[in-house]
Formats: structure tokens, C-alpha cells, sequence
């Protein structure tokens, strides 16, 4: 149970985090630029949007947890756990930045999370 | 025929963002995480390495903050937080015009690159269900890279046509 929990820990706080650090950049804008002092301006804006620190916190929050999980169980358990999150990342993405993912991008989706799966049992 | 038949209209010649966003944007999206994938795999390759320097990391929180101590004097495990670092920024950086569900599941052909290095640089052995694996995961990436890299209009194409921006 305790496992569980701290698995659904792993996968929301990471998948919420990378789309809180996705909103950053878009707000910051297109990188379309090799200049550096422009370079800088742009992930200085990514940097103070507001979501960007709680993506590090929620990162953070995931990889911890995802230590502890380590701990807890074996590593064969655990990566192919969590290459659940390749799933439930997408879902995120479609839900609250309107991505769309047509099937041939699910199927690459599944496709890298069954592949995940299989190098960390093997 | 009526005259005015010669004079047509030219056809609008693709300009902008419009013209770019198929190939170019695609390519750009390749390069920038090929360049992550690298650092990515060079660091993990680091960090493993210099993590094994410092040896068994015992049971005790004595034992253990000896062991990080061990750690953090090695230089592969410095140069594999930086390599790491520069994963993340490009990774960021593809994050800023690309989908997440188009950079996440790409960024796993980090996969084949450990994989190769493992067994042609570290000389590791590779099983058989770990290089099934592998191509599965190559597969998924070819499958994703295949879909165009961004479906969420940009902030400048949201914006009011015609509208200038305030500096």
C-alpha cells in the first residue's frame, strides 16, 4: 500500500512538474536564438514564471520519493513502475496544455514505456 | 477569353512562421535533443562510474555521509551533475516551442544510447531482453518522431492578428 501511494507519489508529482516547466518555457516564449545574452533573457523569463519553482518542488517531491521507493522494493519493480509515467505524463499533457496526441503518438507512448519496462527487468 | 484571364494572382508565397513550422521546426527539434540525449547518456556514464569509485555506500548514516563525501571528491561524479545540467537546459530549451508528449517519450532514445555505450565503451553485457527492450523503446521514439513535434498554437499565433506588441 505504502508502496503504491509512493509509486502514484512518483509518477503525478513528476508528470505535473514536467507540464508546470513545459507552461514556463511556452510563456518564456520560442527559442529561436543562438545569442547568448538573449539565450539568457529567455530562461531568466522561464525562471521567474511562477510555476517553474513549484516544478522543481514537485520534481524534487518525485525523485525522493522515488529514492525511498528504491529502497523499499526491487529496482525491477521499480523502473518498470515508473515507466508508467510516460503514460500518465501524455494524459497530463492532453488534459492541461491541449495537447493533441494522435494514435501513431500513443503508440510510440506505449511502445517506449513497454521498451522502459523490459530494459529494467532484463 | 476575357482579358483580365493573364492577370492572376500570384500565389501567395509561404512566409513566416507558417513556411518554418513543418520541416524546420522538426529538425531543430532533432538536433537540440540529440544534443540532450548525448549529454544525458555522458552523464549517467559519469556518474556511474564515479559512484562506483567511491565504493559500497555501507549501512549506517555514518557510513553514508562518508560515502557521499567519497562521492562528491570524485571528478566524473562533478562532471556528470554538469553533463546533467545541460541535459536539463536542452531539454528546457525543446520544451519552449515543442509538445511535452513529443520531447518526453523522444528523449527516451537515451535508452539506445546507454545500451551502445555499455557495451561497445564500457564493455558491460547487454541481455537479450535488455536489447529487446532497447528496440522497442527506438521503435516508440520512430513511431513519436514521426507526429509533428508541436500541436499547441504558439503565444505570438494566439495573440490578436494584426495586434503589435507593446514594448
Amino acid at each position: 500500500m505504502v508502496n503504491l501511494i509512493l509509486l502514484a507519489l512518483v509518477v503525478l508529482a513528476g508528470a505535473v512538474g514536467e507540464v508546470f516547466s513545459t507552461q514556463a518555457m511556452k510563456h518564456a516564449g520560442e527559442i529561436h536564438t543562438l545569442h547568448v545574452g538573449r539565450l539568457l533573457r529567455l530562461f531568466g523569463k522561464a525562471v521567474r514564471h511562477p510555476r517553474f519553482a513549484l516544478s522543481l518542488l514537485l520534481m524534487a517531491v518525485s525523485f525522493f520519493a522515488y529514492l525511498v521507493l528504491l529502497a523499499r522494493t526491487e529496482l525491477s519493480f521499480a523502473v518498470p513502475a515508473t515507466a508508467l509515467g510516460y503514460v500518465v505524463e501524455s494524459l497530463v499533457a492532453r488534459s492541461m496544455l491541449g495537447e493533441q496526441i494522435s494514435s501513431r503518438r500513443w503508440a510510440g507512448i506505449l511502445g517506449v514505456c513497454a521498451g522502459v519496462a523490459m530494459v529494467s527487468i532484463g | 477569353m476575357a482579358e483580365g484571364s493573364l492577370e492572376v494572382a500570384p500565389a501567395p508565397i509561404p512566409s513566416g512562421p507558417v513556411a518554418r513550422t513543418a520541416r524546420a521546426l522538426r529538425i531543430k527539434t532533432f538536433v537540440v535533443l540529440a544534443l540532450a540525449v548525448v549529454a544525458g547518456a555522458a552523464g549517467n556514464l559519469f556518474l556511474s562510474r564515479g559512484m562506483k569509485l567511491a565504493g559500497d555506500f555501507g549501512a549506517t548514516p555514518g557510513e553514508w555521509l562518508a560515502a557521499f563525501a567519497r562521492a562528491f571528491s570524485m571528478g566524473e561524479v562533478w562532471l556528470g551533475i554538469a553533463c546533467l545540467i545541460g541535459f536539463f537546459v536542452l531539454f528546457l530549451a525543446t520544451l519552449s516551442w515543442a509538445d511535452l508528449s513529443f520531447v518526453m517519450p523522444s528523449s527516451a532514445v537515451g535508452y539506445l544510447a546507454v545500451a551502445l555505450l555499455a557495451h561497445f565503451v564500457v564493455g558491460e553485457r547487454v541481455s537479450v531482453l535488455r536489447w529487446m527492450g532497447t528496440l522497442a523503446i527506438s521503435l516508440g521514439v520512430l513511431l513519436v518522431g514521426g507526429t509533428p513535434p508541436r500541436t499547441t498554437p504558439l503565444k505570438a499565433d494566439r495573440a490578436q492578428p494584426g495586434a503589435h506588441k507593446e514594448k
